[in-house]
């Protein structure tokens, strides 16, 4: 049965090729579309190294310091007792909604080792500074590197994959080693290869770093990851004022499997906010503000002070945009299909005739819309794989790295088939409830 | 002829309901697209108020936390050994609010009973010559000024059209920062590259020994290549006794700025032309599907007089009322963004967006109508009437 749908199929796209070659035309890049928007979301909130388990991820890149102006009220009042008029005032002071003026940096390591380090419910959780970025000149080519300040608890947030050595261990990070983790490009451009680079030097701002580890840059992105060197913060001691609470640190936290991220989020923005003030002539309160890795990415894309609300609304936007983008084609797949539905009444009036339930033609056009999408679905992962390679190779998004993968494929193929079954039922169940013998009288077969 | 236009739509609402949906959806689709392209591509008319071609940036990180003497010892050798480098023309300083460097600095008060709000940014006395900022009334810094009782602001002419449209403000003093003297106007300085919002701006005067002026701007000779960044390299080097540095070609960063913000437009571009193909093909192919279907009515009209445009004419006037139909349903759903103020841009945009909107689908519907009706117009009636 299966075999003599799928003929008849290709019988009938081979029928009329200019509606077939609309129908391939629309669903072919729709799902190309579709299938790049997963490629890159796999890529960022997929089970990638370095952050495989970016569901348990905190991030808090921020400490606020903030001044609230108070409004004093005077209400004067007069009042008459016993025939004589007192003033009676009452004074009311109230804070303001918005504060007046608000400093906004970074944390310094020394408050964060104080009062961040324990938190419950949490599994890790190191403190990195994105560090200075060198220009190095190598073979008449100028290279910039990026370098990041890490503790040891940093390889236990992020799963970095190894391809040489090992990470950056307790006993350097205590010895202000000069020591390096460099990622495989880092060492290629600078090596001119990227194997056997353990033990070598590399020269970074007048100073020589040991290299101990070579790992694969990430694919996704963020400032937390993106750095071509790693290097122990106790190299670059902190300079500020002992006092401060501002510095060039944030925290990344990893929380135990199981808990709750937003009561561990709430927990560390508590911990903030309870901080005592440092200069009260300044400031009047402080705000620290945790987000999870969903909402990190969503505040990137738009800006708004609210973690899950800027993820909402990321959600809300890019849901009703691919809705839409969706239905078009599905609407005009359905559109085609109806006006043809005609062409095939003589056909369904036989099948009919000789027994066929609603149901058997019903399913029968589903199934041959859902061989004509997966058609279009081959062409389009054919049109997704060439504009993946372009996009990669013209690094359009930077760092990220798209790649075509089982889940890409399997997301792909379920994608071509829903796409399938929506665009087919409508037109299917109105032709399949032809009668029979308008059907028949119709058209001659 | 109308009346009978939509008595023939409702005859077949069934069918013309899901291509109205489709022309309708298609109309939000499009119109949110437009809004986006239109609304970034304004920002393109209006000039960078510097130049990039040939200007490199030295951008220092670590000067914060030297010691304050040092810091200006140092900076004050750096500007001279720079300044007598025979690639260089002229050397200019910057706080960080520098070019393509996404920092901003903002302040505002409302000292004059409503409130001022200016981007800033501090620079030295150089930094103009060198950065080609061209002022529009007034003049540049000199020497004097770091002597004046009050110090001196440049503002930019949005900041005036902004806060005292229609006034000369040359010689006011104005709160921003404490009492500055406006001493000229600029066109503008949009150190955020070409996509950045127009905003208000103003440019403070420092020396260049202050040790946050830690960016560092060169005009270079016309031409210089990107290759002699290792000679600045080498003399930063030397000065600051440090490796914590980067030399950047203005140029180059501009087209990256530019570059990320084009990828957005150039995506939504495409997918906007692919809805635009894909819709008028499914439009050519239902109106083609139906006219063939309708090959005994044509035949009949033309048996009993009807003249080849008539016909014609009937089939794309019955399109266009379909699409005038859905995309008046699209402007009432779009036209409720400005008069609501769901967004908060200039209203202008929208408005356009709906003229432009309407303009291509109308062609569009027309082109896919055209076609078809043309070929139902060529029917033979004596053949038409035969198959029947």
């Amino acid at each position: 049965m299966f075999a003599n749908y799928i003929k008849l199929a290709f019988k009938v796209l081979a029928r009329k090729k200019f509606f077939t070659f609309i129908s391939l035309f629309g669903t072919s890049f729709t799902l190309m579309v579709l299938m790049l928007i997963a490629a890159y979301l796999e890529t960022q909130f997929g089970s990638n190294p370095p952050i495989s388990d970016n569901q348990r991820l905190i991030f808090t890149p921020f400490l606020s310091q903030l001044y609230y102006e108070n409004d004093t009220i005077k209400k004067r009042d007069t009042i008459d007792q016993n025939g004589r008029f007192v003033i009676d005032s009452t004074i009311q002071v109230k804070r303001r909604d918005e504060p007046s003026s608000v400093s906004m940096s970074g944390f310094s390591r020394r408050l964060l080792e104080q009062h961040f380090s324990h938190i419950d419910g949490v599994e890790a959780a190191t403190f990195m500074s994105p560090h200075s970025t060198f220009d190095v000149y190598r073979n008449n080519s100028k290279m910039t590197i990026r370098t990041a300040l890490i503790d040891v608890q940093y390889w236990k947030v992020f799963d970095f994959v190894f391809t040489e050595g090992r990470p950056i261990n307790d006993m350097e990070i205590k010895n202000n080693a000069r020591v390096a983790v460099v990622t495989e490009k880092l060492a290629k451009h600078y090596f001119g290869e990227a194997d056997h680079c353990l033990g070598k030097e590399i020269g970074m701002d007048e100073k020589n770093y040991r290299i101990v580890g070579v790992v694969k840059p990430p694919r996704p992105s963020g400032e937390y990851i993106n750095s071509d060197a790693f290097i122990p913060y106790t190299v670059y001691p902190e300079k500020n004022d002992p006092d401060d609470y501002f510095g060039a640190y944030m925290a990344i936290y990893k929380i135990r499997d199981g808990q709750d991220i937003q009561a561990v989020k709430r927990r560390i923005e508590q911990t903030g906010n309870k901080l005592p003030v440092l200069r009260p002539d300044q400031f009047n309160a402080i705000e620290s503000k945790a987000t999870t890795y969903r909402e990190n990415f969503a505040q990137e894309l738009i800006y708004d002070e609210d973690g899950s609300r800027a993820w909402r609304k990321v959600l809300l936007i890019m849901g009703g945009f691919i809705a839409l983008f969706v239905i078009l084609p599905v609407l005009n797949l359905v559109n085609l299909n109806i006006s043809r539905v005609m062409e095939r009444s003589s056909e369904i009036g036989v099948r009919k005739a000789f027994g066929a339930h609603t149901g058997n033609i019903l399913f029968q056009f589903v199934f041959e819309n859902i061989v004509q999408t997966l058609l279009g679905g081959i062409i389009g992962l054919i049109l997704a794989i060439i504009a993946i390679y372009f996009i990669n190779t013209s690094l359009v998004l930077d760092n990220v790295k798209l790649t075509v993968n089982i889940t890409f494929f399997i997301t792909c193929f379920l994608i071509a088939i829903l796409f399938g079954i929506f665009s087919g039922l409508l037109p299917a169940w109105k032709m399949s409830r032809l009668p029979i013998v308008n059907a028949l009288k119709q058209h001659k077969i | 002829m109308i009346r009978h236009i939509f008595q023939l739509l409702w005859a077949k609402r069934k069918t013309n309901a899901l291509m109205m949906l489709e022309i309708f959806l298609a109309f939000l689709v499009l119109f949110a697209s437009v809004c986006f392209i239109i609304f970034q591509l304004k920002k393109l008319k209006y000039p960078l108020g510097f130049e990039t071609k040939d200007h490199w940036m030295v951008s220092m990180d670590d000067f914060y936390y030297k010691d304050s003497t040092e810091a200006a010892n140092q900076l004050d050798q750096l500007k001279n050994e720079l300044k007598n480098c025979p690639l260089v023309e002229s050397v200019g300083s910057s706080n960080s609010s520098a070019p393509y460097l996404n920092n901003t600095s903002t302040t505002s008060n409302d000292n004059l009973g409503f409130n001022i709000s200016t981007r800033y940014a501090e620079v030295d006395i150089d930094f103009g010559p060198a950065m080609g900022i061209q002022i529009t009334s007034g003049r540049w810094f000199n020497e004097q000024d770091h002597l004046s009782k009050y110090p001196p602001i440049i503002v930019n002419e949005l900041f005036l059209k902004n806060f005292f449209p229609g006034k000369n403000m040359l010689d006011s003093i104005i709160p921003i920062n404490g009492e500055h003297r406006i001493v000229g106007v600029m066109k503008d300085y949009r150190y955020k590259g070409k996509f950045d919002e127009p905003a208000n701006m103003s440019l403070l005067l420092r020396r260049h020994t202050e040790k946050y002026l830690n960016f560092i701007l060169l005009k270079m000779k016309p031409g210089t290549p990107l290759g002699e960044q290792e000679t600045i390299n080498n003399i930063v080097k030397n000065v600051t006794k440090s490796n914590s540095f980067v030399i950047k070609s203005l140029e180059q960063e501009e087209s990256r700025n530019a570059r990320s913000r084009w990828i957005p437009i150039i995506a939504l571009l495409s997918i906007c032309a692919f809805l635009c193909i894909n819709i008028s093909l499914g439009l050519f192919g239902v109106l083609w599907y139906n006219i063939n279907k309708r090959r005994s009515e044509i035949g009949l009209r033309r048996a009993v007089g009807a003249h080849t445009s008539d016909i014609s004419s009937q089939f794309v006037l019955e399109t266009l009322g379909l699409a005038v139909l859905a995309i008046l349903a699209g402007i009432l759903f779009a036209i409720q963004v400005p008069l609501l103020k769901v967004i908060d841009i200039d209203d202008s945009i929208f408005y356009e967006a709906i003229g432009v909107v309407t303009l291509i689908l109308i062609m569009l519907v027309l082109l896919c109508a055209f076609i078809p009706s043309r070929q139902a117009a060529a029917i033979q009636p004596a053949r038409a009437l035969h198959e029947e």
